[in-house]
């Protein structure tokens, strides 16, 4: 009487797998491969490099790229390679608190917006629409001036703070609006409306069935947020603002470059190269992401 | 026998805004619905789209409120907030087997987590509980270790009406429950409800547009157009003696296999369901009644016949 | 019948996923249609219908290939029929319309240059396609046609859409219409007219047509002949009436029995037992045969190929003429 065979089993799924998964399957294993070598070359930097990025060798400066400075030195005679790598750990982990710390409290505003009150939905809309409109950078350079460098924070070094406090005061937007057009999306599938009528508790039905069914496109904007935000950093402390410069860390190291182009043009090439291919790696994660979300 | 269920003249409304400088326009999804279930009964509700036979089926189930009526259920009224324990009572079945299933759960998660919820077994006992489920559903066990994606359609309609089974209740609201499957697969889930009731003596409440099944299935019929019943009775009643210039469209536009061959020169009927404006005090199948006059525009029509079977209409004969 | 030629004659089609290791969904279908004649078209869904049917104007999704088969197309009743590639017919003789009426047409047209871009597209002039966009709106039955012409197809009913689809099927003049479950999204009355709609037009059109239905009952108050596809093969042809009054594959059977019946007392539906399999994973012999109620070992060494057993009928089946051998096999 009854079917009595799966019609696929997990077998299938290798050979039926839509093209779209698996082109995006392949986007993320690249993704994460560069992503990965950065996190790699972060983790082992005292055994790859020279082990200590504010050595200074006055006698040797602006040297060409050699055996013993593979990139060459900078104007302080800092080995550029080891500038490079240990700048991983400042981009990469300013990028990571600048992007998740809005993605939760963002997620979290939107779930609120998308479920609760109406009129707290239109407060937070309101709210939204005013930080939409301020001119990012601007405001990006008032407030991180104003809050100054600072000594640091915990594990976090000099100028990184007012960076996260900033952005997150921005992009927890994106975040909200995005959660709360899934959860509304989400909230009115038969499945949530079958969980309901089957008596279970709001917030069962919230955290077991809504939430998960709608933090996907938000999971995806998070990988791409991190890349954006590597550039963001870098292009701020390009400008001045954010990480004090002398820091390890690829804009304000093509800033102190920028009037040696003409000779020693790696001392740009290669942090900006690091910046591309940073945040190439991520977005190709969230687009991998995004492919398997939609297939 | 008392009716399990009853609605008692249920109203929805909605007020829905229009463009600037005019005033809202309210639309009647239910319009003075009454209808009454014995228990271990099948009513089928049959209507085309927008005649209000999905917000019926949200009303019982307590997904929404009504704007006004009342709802009893075993002779005690029901109000806008209902318990745990009348929550597992009703259970619905959906249209989509895609869309009524969490995509990122595994069968046994979910009906693991509505059993648990409910207390209805010991822990100990959740295995052979979620066995004897599949089993009363026709699925093999291992459809438990399953996600939706990989099941069929017959398949996952099987599964969405597991889960209204799992709570052990007494009444299955299904929802164009067969709707979107194929021929074969719809066969088997028509059975399996027709065993169902026979089996556990559920109630059945099955809203459809296809009269065919309607027939096959159900005891008792209710047609619904514009928000209102406008006619309702045995299905022998309504399927062999229809009284409702709508419900004998109706039938005559459903395509019959074993009736065709005659082309016909006109429709059944002209035009489409549409929302009945506020202004028509009468009928709502005024505009596109062919047997309409005068009378029919100055008020509803009252219901004329008996408990097994009534029309509201003025030239029905009771 | 002289031995004119078909309109469309489509043989040994195949198509299949792209790729390597492609997997066959439409497994050497070939079909004809008369002019003037109705072909419909039933299976259930992965059954290769609507490929099939996609395939003859080439609108197969990127993800699939016609990997074999041609096609003869004859443009007028004078004409010899002669090898086409489906990309020409396009508005050139061939038209489709399609289930779902709200994303098949342009949001943003309105509904008069919906139906006047065909014949525009072939250099006929403005005025003269307005003229003839209104002439066909009144000819699908829309009422009030000159208000229409300025309407957006969000201002109209599913209906309504599903008929100005006609009347843009129509503006190119077709000798072949293709329809693609053209009822299924609409409501039972609505689905009546549309079906009363597409019989008159034909006749008065003289237009061969196929139909493509998930459900037998539509198909057969339109269709003259009826093929029967199952997993990528038609298993059943046939006169629409012999078919359905004396099925002669055991899939057609089960269909015909597992639907309800409006008329007479009602009685519990008769199932096929198992689902169809998926594409790739066939079994070996017969595609129904695990399925099948009166299998014999024969049934699982060769998939049956369609055979002659009457006038402008075929079967895949072994044991035809068991199917209606008193209800017990």
């Amino acid at each position: 009487m009854s079917d009595l065979s799966l019609v696929k089993d997990h077998k299938d799924d290798k050979e039926h797998t839509p093209r779209s998964r698996r082109r995006g399957n392949g986007k993320m294993a690249a993704g994460a491969v560069v992503f990965g070598l950065f996190v790699l070359a972060a983790v082992l930097a005292p055994l790859i490099t020279k082990g200590d990025p504010a050595e200074q060798d006055l006698l040797n400066r602006l040297a060409d790229p050699s055996p013993a400075h593979p990139l060459g030195t900078d104007q302080l005679g800092r080995d550029e390679w080891t500038r490079l790598v240990y700048a991983i750990r400042v981009d990469l982990r300013v990028a990571l608190l600048a992007s998740l710390v809005p993605a939760i409290l963002g997620s979290l505003i939107g779930i609120v917006a998308g479920l609760g009150a109406k009129w707290l939905d239109t407060a937070i809309m309101r709210v939204s629409d005013v930080v939409v409109s301020l001119p990012l950078f601007i405001f990006f350079i008032a407030l991180v001036g104003l809050l100054g460098p600072g000594d640091g924070f915990l594990f976090l070094g000099p100028g990184e703070l007012p960076l996260i406090i900033g952005f997150t005061l921005v992009s927890w937007v994106v975040y909200a609006r995005l959660m709360r057009a899934e959860v509304r999306r989400v909230r009115s599938m038969d499945y949530v409306r079958a969980a309901r009528s089957g008596g279970l508790p709001r917030w069962r039905v919230i955290t077991g069935h809504i939430v998960p069914n709608a933090i996907g496109q938000s999971i995806v904007y998070f990988f791409v947020d991190i890349g954006l935000a590597v550039v963001a950093i870098s292009t701020l402390s390009f400008l001045g603002v954010g990480i004090p410069v002398g820091t390890p860390e690829w804009g304000a190291m093509i800033q102190s470059a920028r009037t040696v182009i003409q000779t020693n043009w790696w001392l740009i090439a290669a942090p900006g190269a690091a910046i591309a291919l940073a945040g190439m790696g991520l977005a190709l994660i969230g687009d991998g992401l995004d492919d398997r979300i939609k297939s | 026998m008392s009716a399990l269920i009853e609605l008692d003249d249920i109203r929805v409304h909605y007020t829905v805004p229009t463009r600037r400088h005019s005033p809202p326009v309210t639309l009647r999804a239910l319009d003075g619905v009454s209808l009454a279930v014995e228990r271990s009964r099948c009513l089928g509700v049959v209507g085309e789209s927008g005649c209000g036979k999905s917000t019926l089926a949200n009303v019982l189930v307590g997904l929404r409120t009504p704007t006004a009526g009342r709802v009893r259920y075993d002779g005690r009224e029901v109000g806008a907030r209902r318990s745990k324990d009348l929550c597992r009572r009703i259970q619905m079945v959906f249209q989509d087997p895609v869309g009524s299933l969490n995509p990122r759960r595994r069968v046994r998660s979910v009906l693991a987590e509505l059993i648990d919820h409910h207390d209805l077994v010991p822990d100990t006992g959740m295995n052979s509980a979620l066995d004897s489920l599949m089993e009363m559903v026709d699925l093999p066990p291992r459809v438990l270790e399953a996600r939706p994606h990989e099941l069929s359609g017959g398949q996952r309609q099987r599964v969405a009406i597991a889960r209204a089974l799992a709570v052990q209740p007494e009444v299955l609201v299904a929802d164009e429950a067969v709707a979107a499957l194929d021929v074969s697969a719809q066969a088997t889930v028509i059975n399996l409800l027709a065993d169902l009731r026979a089996e556990l003596g559920l109630t059945i409440v099955f809203i459809s547009h296809d009269l065919g099944i309607v027939r096959t299935l159900c005891d008792s019929v209710a047609v619904m157009y514009a928000g209102r019943v406008v006619e309702e009775g045995t299905a022998e009643a309504v399927f062999t003696a229809a009284q409702h210039p709508y419900t004998r469209a109706l039938l005559r536009a459903a395509p019959d296999l074993h009736r065709p061959g005659t082309v016909r020169r006109s429709p059944a009927l002209e035009g489409e369901p549409a929302g009945t404006p506020e202004t028509n005090t009468g009928c709502v199948f005024l505009p596109r009644c062919p047997e309409a006059e005068a009378a029919c525009a100055s008020a509803p029509p009252p219901y004329i016949g008996n408990e097994s079977h009534r029309t509201a209409c003025i030239h029905a004969v009771p | 019948m002289t031995a004119i030629e078909p309109v469309i004659e489509i043989a040994n089609l195949t198509i299949a996923t792209a790729g390597p290791g492609g997997v066959t969904l439409v497994d050497d279908v070939s079909l004809h249609v008369d002019a003037g004649e109705c072909l419909g078209i039933v299976g259930e869904s992965g059954s290769g219908k609507s490929l099939t049917l996609r395939s003859v104007l080439d609108l197969l999704p990127s993800s699939l290939v016609r990997t074999r088969g041609t096609m003869r197309f004859r443009g007028r009743r004078d004409e010899e029929s002669r090898a086409v590639d489906p990309r020409e017919l396009r508005g050139h003789g061939v038209s489709m319309i399609f289930q779902e009426p709200m994303s098949s047409l342009n949001p943003t047209m309105r509904i008069g240059d919906l139906i006047a871009a065909g014949p525009r597209a072939r250099g006929v002039s403005r005025r003269d396609a307005a003229d003839r966009a209104l002439r066909l709106l009144g000819e699908v039955g829309v009422p009030r046609p000159e208000q229409r012409l300025r309407a957006w197809p969000h201002q109209l009913s599913g209906g309504l859409r599903q008929r100005v689809m006609i009347a843009m099927a129509l503006s190119v003049e077709p000798v072949l219409l293709l329809c693609d479950e053209p009822t299924t999204a609409l409501d039972a009355t609505v689905q009546d007219q549309i079906l009363t709609l597409v019989e008159h037009l034909r006749a008065e059109r003289d237009m061969a047509m196929i139909l493509v239905s998930h459900d037998l009952s539509v198909v057969s108050r339109i269709a003259d002949r009826t093929a029967v596809m199952y997993a990528g093969r038609i298993v059943e042809q046939g006169p629409t009436r012999a078919l359905i009054d004396d099925p002669r594959h055991p899939y057609t059977r089960g269909l015909i029995d597992s639907m309800p019946q409006l008329h007479g007392p009602p009685v519990r539906l008769k199932t096929i037992e198992g689902s169809p399999p998926t594409a790739g994973r066939l079994p070996r012999g017969c595609r129904f045969s695990p399925r099948c109620p009166l299998v014999v070992d024969a049934c699982r060494e060769a998939d049956p190929p369609l055979m002659a057993i009457g006038p402008y009928r075929t079967t895949a089946c072994l044991r035809h003429s068991a199917v209606n051998a008193g209800d017990q096999p």
